[in-house]
């Protein structure tokens, strides 16, 4: 429904010379139309409580938050700290905190990752990546 | 035809691109082999590494890695009873079977050697096909491609797994998010909420890796990460006589089946393996037995998913259409190398068509040296702990994804898209219409749009040309037999309830 309100915004114009916010608006309005029949099919369905008991049943919501908040602090400490050292502390973290890998394998393949990493984006194919601090 | 074909040979049997070929398929096996990443996360992430190279290398090596995981995928299948592709899934059923009985050797061999001939035997249709149907796609307009595009995209949500009214959502999904950016009629921006970096749109390389990568991985990782390999010792690849007389027929079915359903729109590998599977149960002698190790369940399978795998290029490579999601990455990538997929593509850039072609050839010999002496190698890289790899595929995700515009805000998207995909799998919605929905947002905007000036704002030009009203009818008739054969469900359940 905001979709729409942003696309009616956008001029709509006609059907003979529709403006650019006309077709955004009527998928909009059939997306939200729809979504409406599924809302009520699923606050009337009968099934609708012990399917969703289902879907997350045995979820390891541990190993699943880890890695989201891994992914989103990488990505805010990709430009301070830099390719190599936010890469290290990632791989540490995915290893050791999410797979629960023992310490010294956890490092090794940390290392060996950023290094090969580091080998193939940054010499081999020239990425760009950020510095970190003291050049790291 | 003979100048073109001499092209083709001569731009294959360039070094450079015999290596992307290989690396290609390499990593096509390689994906195929590793459950938890498909073809679609791995050309997606590799698609930012093709940047420096040049197009026909570039879609040489996507081709590649899509063709190769068909083959790969079935090596899962057979060994682990865990489907490295989805398209090897119903080669679980007889394959792990066969290896229970110690017969993973012939298995394997069958799958590699039927995915040779069902490969080989489609990439001649694709070269007989494609240039015709070019040819007639010139004279295709606008309301023609909006048809084809509307049809492609309801017969993809007819045929998903879950729910049609769920799968024709996304599609609406799909098609908003396309809508993101510059409107390319009056230069207006269009939902980018005051961010820059959202006037060219939502790139393709973040939605497709969150959607089909990152969410794969979360999916995997909420469970314990622990697999079983079947232990087996492979010996004697080469299927005895008796294989092959049971086979011979199951591996043409395979291919035919394969080859026709690949070409539909919304069809493709997945498809093609599941009814091949089903025809050759339907007409086996022995269908009972199917399900315990039976070699044409292998046999039939591999060569359907390996055959639509190819011809699902002629599509693309002639209308501009692509039929599956796969080939919207593929499509993707041949717009940010700057070569507009079409009938023109084959006259215009003799030397991509019929050099990927060509290097198909190539690649299906390279891919059967691969699979069969070499597939302990890939046997060994199963036991490498899932929970070593996952960060790998997600590193390699954040660098592909990053690299793309050097901006951390194409992170936070596939983030984004990474946790809208894994709920989508939890609620049972299907990301494919979603991801092949936004891809063709574009095209099917400008051809609606130039359509209704072309009429003066009438929707039946639609109905008032040959192909678009075909098109439009079958459009049609799914969705009224999709709405009449639910409205038949709930009054069969309604008496019992």
């Amino acid at each position: 429904m905001g979709a729409c309100i942003l696309a009616y915004r956008l001029r709509l114009g006609s059907i003979h010379n529709p403006g650019a916010g006309l077709i955004p608006f009527g998928v909009a309005g059939l997306l939200g139309f729809m979504s409406i029949g599924l809302l009520l099919r699923g606050l009337f369905g009968s099934t609708v409580g012990s399917q969703r008991e289902g879907m997350f049943q045995g979820v390891q919501w541990r190993g699943v938050t880890l890695t989201l908040c891994g992914l989103l602090g990488y990505g805010a400490a990709f430009p301070i700290l830099g390719f190599r050292l936010s890469t290290f502390f990632l791989m540490l973290l995915f290893i050791g905190g999410v797979g629960r890998q023992k310490w010294w394998l956890t490092f090794t393949v940390s290392l060996f990752t950023v290094v090969c990493a580091y080998f193939i984006f940054v010499v081999w194919l020239g990425c760009p990546f950020p510095v970190g601090p003291f050049g790291i | 035809m003979l100048e073109y074909f001499t092209l083709g040979i001569q731009v294959a049997l360039q070094p450079v691109n015999l290596f992307y070929c290989f690396a290609g398929v390499f990593i096509g096996t390689l994906i195929g082999v590793l459950p938890g990443i498909g073809p679609v996360g791995a050309m997606s992430l590799l698609l930012p590494a093709t940047f420096s190279v040049s197009p026909v290398g570039a879609i040489i090596m996507m081709s590649g890695i899509f063709y190769g995981a068909q083959y790969g995928g079935s090596t899962t299948s057979i060994l682990v009873n865990i489907p490295g592709e989805a398209s090897s899934v119903i080669t679980c059923l007889d394959g792990y079977q066969m290896a229970r009985k110690g017969r993973a050797g012939p298995a394997l061999g069958m799958a590699a050697i039927g995915s040779f001939i069902a490969g080989t035997i489609s990439i001649v249709g694709l070269m007989v096909l494609a240039y015709p149907l070019a040819k007639a796609a010139l004279s295709f307009g606008p309301p023609e491609y909006f048809a084809l595009m509307c049809l492609g995209l309801v017969v993809l949500t007819f045929l998903t797994q879950g729910s049609m009214y769920k799968a024709l959502m996304m599609a609406l999904l799909g098609i908003l998010l396309g809508f993101v950016g510059l409107d390319m009629f009056t230069a207006t921006s269009r939902f980018t909420f005051g961010v820059n970096e959202l006037m060219d749109g939502i790139g393709i390389v973040p939605l497709m890796m969150g959607l089909f990568g990152v969410s794969e991985i979360l999916t995997n990782i909420e469970q314990p990460m622990k697999r079983k390999i079947y232990e087996t010792k492979i010996k004697g690849l080469l299927p005895n006589l008796q294989d092959w007389v049971v086979c011979k027929w199951a591996i043409l079915r395979g291919t035919v089946i394969g080859f026709f359903l690949g070409i539909l729109p919304g069809g493709g590998a997945v498809l093609a393996s599941f009814v091949s599977y089903a025809i050759e149960k339907k007409v086996s002698k022995y269908p009972e037995k199917f399900g315990t190790g039976v070699i044409e369940g292998v046999a039939a399978p591999e060569s359907a998913n390996n055959a639509a795998a190819q011809s699902s290029f002629i599509p693309l490579l002639s209308l501009g259409i692509p039929p599956n999601v796969v080939m919207a990455v593929l499509f993707g990538g041949l717009l940010i190398h700057g070569i507009q997929p079409g009938p023109l593509l084959i006259r215009s850039h003799p030397e991509i068509f019929w050099g990927v072609v060509m290097s198909m050839y190539i690649g299906n010999v390279m891919l059967l040296a691969l699979n069969l002496p070499l597939i302990g190698m890939w046997v060994r890289i199963l036991k490498v702990p899932y929970a070593i790899l996952f960060p790998l595929i997600l590193l390699f995700c954040l660098i592909g994804v990053y690299s793309v515009n050097n901006s951390v805000l194409d992170i936070y998207l596939m983030i984004l898209f990474g946790v809208v995909g894994y709920l989508m799998r939890k609620f049972d919605f299907e990301p494919a219409p979603l991801a092949l929905a936004y891809v063709l947002s574009p095209l099917l905007e400008t051809s609606l749009r130039q359509s209704l000036n072309i009429s003066g704002g009438s929707f039946l030009i639609f109905f008032s040309r040959p192909i678009s009203l075909v098109c439009m009818v079958f459009v049609i008739g799914l969705l009224v037999f999709q709405i009449t054969s639910y409205a038949k469900r709930k009054r069969s359940i309604l008496p019992v309830e």
